[in-house]
């Protein structure tokens, strides 16, 4: 078992946890935002910076990407990192200066705005969204361009044939800068160029899931298990509990 | 021809040593990116014709490059017996007369720089190269072959040594040998950073996961920085050998040689290289009857900057985004597709078949204390001799400068160095008496970084050139993390701004501010190096910088914005020469009489000045 010090509190750290991690589950405040628990660590925004006292080469690293080696003595709230992360605050709203996300995660680390040129972005360029679409086994979207050219986009910027609508970026995205138009019939992912068909639910012929979705699904269950893509969430429920137990509903299926 | 053993490739050397000294004349034109950009290529064919039309019977090949940039195209003309002499600049239409020079046995002398031994008759009246000022303090160990042998010919590598330290190594030393001697020789990395290369690779080998991967860093990048070039396009099998004694030195059997697709010709080299060892059977099963297997691959790079940083680099082999990540893990732990990777600079491997072949110890007796061996710079800029040196470590900047480059171009004073490109910073001229190594230039806020050395005469604006690094790092941050993309582009604007004479309320202390912060925050080394052009600036020129906020003033009369170009009447002759230069027809006046320049047309090119014999214009 490793142990870390952090702010002077001796921390027990379990295999394979980053500092942030270490931090976070004893209740030490670390901001963040490109972090996303279920997401790969990416250390971009360098919000979650800690300085290392010693134990590994001192000065600021991420602290998601950091691993809590045995020994490592760190400050969460050091004068460097309080001045490091008011900087990466100030350049992220003059960025977007509309995102209320980040005006609040700004106006919580001191930051205001300074003479840095403002401009009008909603997206940080943290790559949520990029690593939840990789994750998924979909990638629809990638990093296109570099430095400050650099923006999330689809190939070409031509309609996406990838995209399955499932919005996983839109439920990552810190600053809901992603948007899907859903319809009863339809999900249109409006960046993405895509515009996807609801399918419709074996059971209720309720529309529900987008043709790629299910196939995702179907493709990704374990082995051995029954795909359920073809129902929608309710009746999935309902077939699900009816191959457990000797329960039928009444009269078919309804709300 | 398979080479089986050590005792072939002596043989082979022995046999092929005729190729650098034939019984006929023996013409090397230097045919590297620069020496062709230099017309080699027409200064090689007029020797072929008139060597063929005269009836002279000679060897001509084309080799790397000797170095002296300011004087391509540089041909050097072995005579049997005698001495080999290098010439430069080489007109095309030079050639046929000192082809009949040599047809009536006579030493051509026009633009001749020097002699080089080859152990025959010595010309007396004619000075050893090494004697040139651009040569002399020049100690040649990286840099060997270049400009000697035929970079396209396995066989003459061999006949001047090549591929002894491989058999060495494979024949008579461990792993853990060859490993040692390197540590021992003091060895550090020459892309930049400076990490002993011993220990990289021990660490590397150690890593308990295979297989294991070494790759070779040909990215290089820096603007004004050629070393790696010279070396890939001069000296291929110097770095193919370096290769497999790496690759046999960490536990790995594949080897990746990574060339930004800026280098044609040096990648072309590159794979010729690869592909004739791999016919002698220096690559690939069983290497000298060793039990040895170890493959090499060369990939193009893609074009970025940020695709040096050895993340990013790894990134791009696996053909993804040259983006960096954070470390730890280092690639001696997780690598290229995970695995232990070592990689190395291309001077860096160069240096490594030489110690190889003449011991740790002797490599160690050049050099500084904690910095051995020699280093390679890029000598280019505001200065008189421009080029590529080869200098121990420690070597004083003003040798190197006032020594080799000969001081100012056209007499300028000079002001200051830029070192290591857009991560390095300025150092000013009263310092130049500090020793080129690692430790000392990091202390002036500069780093070694690969080798560039831009020299900046009083006639550089120090605003303009970091202004320049900042535009540079700008468009090659990736953009991955906060601060790189963002603050790089606030910082770049702001002088921008100061160099169009928009920056009234720029705050100096504020932007130095930002800069540390961006250093201190960003998450790679583009990122952590690119304010030091502006903060060095920032320290050792500040008066420059509040001339142009506070004084509306460029001092070194670069920035056109800030400056206003008059006339003066009293020096002014009418002679209307500045009337027929001016490219907007700003200037107007009567013949024989002062002339004036309107101010609303004026758009700052000094070409008045330029042409004005009476010292009339004024430029403020």
């Amino acid at each position: 078992m490793a142990a870390i010090t952090l702010n002077g509190r001796l921390l027990e750290a379990e295999a394979g946890e980053k500092v942030l991690d270490v931090a976070r589950r004893n209740g030490i405040p670390v901001p963040t935002l490109c972090h996303h628990p279920g997401l790969s660590a990416y250390g971009a925004c360098r919000l979650c910076l800690v300085e290392i006292k010693s134990g590994f080469r001192p000065g600021l690293v991420s602290s998601c990407t950091m691993p809590a080696i045995d020994g490592l003595v760190a400050e969460t709230e050091s004068p460097a990192v309080k001045s490091a992360r008011k900087l990466v605050a100030e350049l992220l709203l003059a960025r977007a200066p509309q995102s209320p996300e980040i005006r609040a995660l700004a106006a919580g680390l001191g930051a205001e705005p300074t003479a840095i040129p403002k401009k009008d972005e909603l997206c940080i360029l943290c790559g949520r969204c990029v690593r939840a679409c990789s994750a998924l086994g979909v990638n629809a979207v990638s990093f296109v361009r570099r430095g400050v050219k650099r923006r999330v986009a689809v190939p070409f910027d031509k309609p996406s044939e990838h995209c399955i609508a499932c919005q996983a970026c839109v439920s990552v995205c810190p600053t809901g800068a992603i948007k899907a138009k859903i319809t009863h019939e339809k999900v249109e992912m409006v960046e993405w160029q895509a515009r996807r068909e609801l399918q419709r639910c074996a059971v209720c012929q309720t529309p529900f899931v987008t043709a790629g979705q299910r196939d995702l699904v179907e493709r990704t269950v374990e082995a051995g298990h029954q795909p359920l893509g073809a129902l929608c969430p309710k009746c999935r429920r309902l077939e699900t509990a009816k191959a457990y137990s000797m329960w039928e509903p009444a009269s078919g299926v309804s709300g | 021809m398979k080479i089986k053993d050590a005792d072939s490739i002596k043989r082979l050397a022995e046999s092929s040593r005729q190729l650098l000294t034939p019984s006929v004349p023996r013409i090397a034109v230097g045919m590297s990116s620069c020496g062709l950009a230099a017309g080699a290529q027409s200064v090689m064919e007029a020797f072929q014709v008139e060597c063929g039309r005269q009836g002279v019977e000679c060897r001509i090949v084309a080799t790397g490059c000797l170095g002296f940039c300011g004087a391509e195209p540089l041909v050097e003309i072995l005579l049997p017996g005698k001495a080999a002499f290098v010439y430069g600049p080489v007109e095309e239409n030079r050639c046929a007369d000192m082809v009949a020079e040599l047809r009536e046995g006579r030493l051509p002398r026009d633009n001749l720089l020097g002699r080089r031994e080859v152990g025959g008759a010595e010309i007396e009246d004619v000075p050893p190269l090494s004697d040139h000022p651009f040569y002399k303090g020049q100690i040649r160990i990286v840099t060997r072959n270049l400009g000697l042998i035929d970079p396209g010919s396995f066989e003459e590598y061999v006949a001047c040594g090549g591929y002894q330290a491989l058999a060495k190594a494979l024949g008579a030393m461990s792993s853990e040998q060859v490993i040692d001697e390197i540590k021992s020789s003091g060895l550090r990395g020459r892309g930049g950073a400076g990490f002993p290369t011993g220990l990289k690779w021990e660490m590397t080998r150690k890593s308990p996961s295979s297989p294991k991967y070494i790759i070779m860093n040909g990215d290089e990048g820096d603007p004004g920085a050629y070393m790696d070039r010279s070396l890939m396009e001069g000296d291929p099998h110097a770095l193919v050998e370096a290769m497999i004694i790496g690759g046999y030195a960490i536990g790995a059997q594949t080897g990746i040689l990574y060339v930004r697709a800026e280098y044609p010709l040096a990648q072309k080299r590159l794979r010729e290289a690869i592909g004739q060892a791999k016919e002698a059977a220096l690559l690939g099963r069983d290497i000298l009857g060793s039990g040895f297997d170890f493959d090499l691959y060369l990939v193009s790079g893609a074009g970025a900057f940020v695709s040096g940083e050895e993340t990013a680099l790894i990134h791009s082999v696996e053909g993804r985004i040259a983006e960096p990540d954070p470390r730890p893990p280092y690639p001696s732990e997780a690598g290229l597709y995970g695995q232990p990777t070592c990689i190395n600079n291309v001077e860096t491997l160069a240096n490594v078949p030489v110690i190889l072949d003449r011991g740790a110890e002797w490599y160690g007796g050049f050099g500084a204390e904690k910095s051995k061996g020699t280093k390679l710079f890029c000598l280019v800029g505001e200065v008189a001799r421009t080029g590529l040196v080869e200098v121990p470590l420690g070597t004083p900047l003003a040798a190197i400068v006032h020594g080799m480059g000969g001081g100012g171009r056209g007499g300028a004073a000079v002001k200051a160095l830029q070192t290591g490109g857009p991560s390095g910073g300025c150092i000013p001229s009263e310092a130049f008496d500090l020793p080129a190594d690692y430790e000392a230039l990091q202390k002036m806020g500069s780093i070694m970084g690969s080798g560039g050395l831009i020299v900046l005469s009083e006639r550089t604006c120090m605003v303009d050139t970091a202004r320049y690094f900042l535009k540079f790092t700008r468009e090659e941050s990736c953009g991955k993390c906060t601060p790189c993309r963002e603050g790089i582009d606030y910082l770049s604007h702001v002088l921008d701004d100061i160099v169009a004479g928009k920056g009234a309320g720029v705050n100096l202390d504020a932007i130095e501010q930002v800069s540390r912060g961006i250093a201190a925050a960003s998450l790679c080394g583009l990122g952590q190096t690119a304010p030091n052009p502006l903060m060095t600036s920032l320290r050792h020129f500040r008066a420059e910088y509040e001339a142009h906020v506070t004084e509306n003033r460029c001092p070194a009369g670069v920035c056109s914005a800030l400056l206003h170009i008059s006339i003066d009447p009293q020096a002014c002759t009418g002679c209307t020469a500045c009337v027929a230069v001016c490219p907007v027809s700003a200037i107007s006046g009567t013949k024989k009489e002062p002339h004036q320049v309107d101010q609303s047309l004026c758009i700052k090119c000094k070409a008045c000045e330029d042409i004005c014999r009476f010292n009339a214009i004024r430029v403020v």
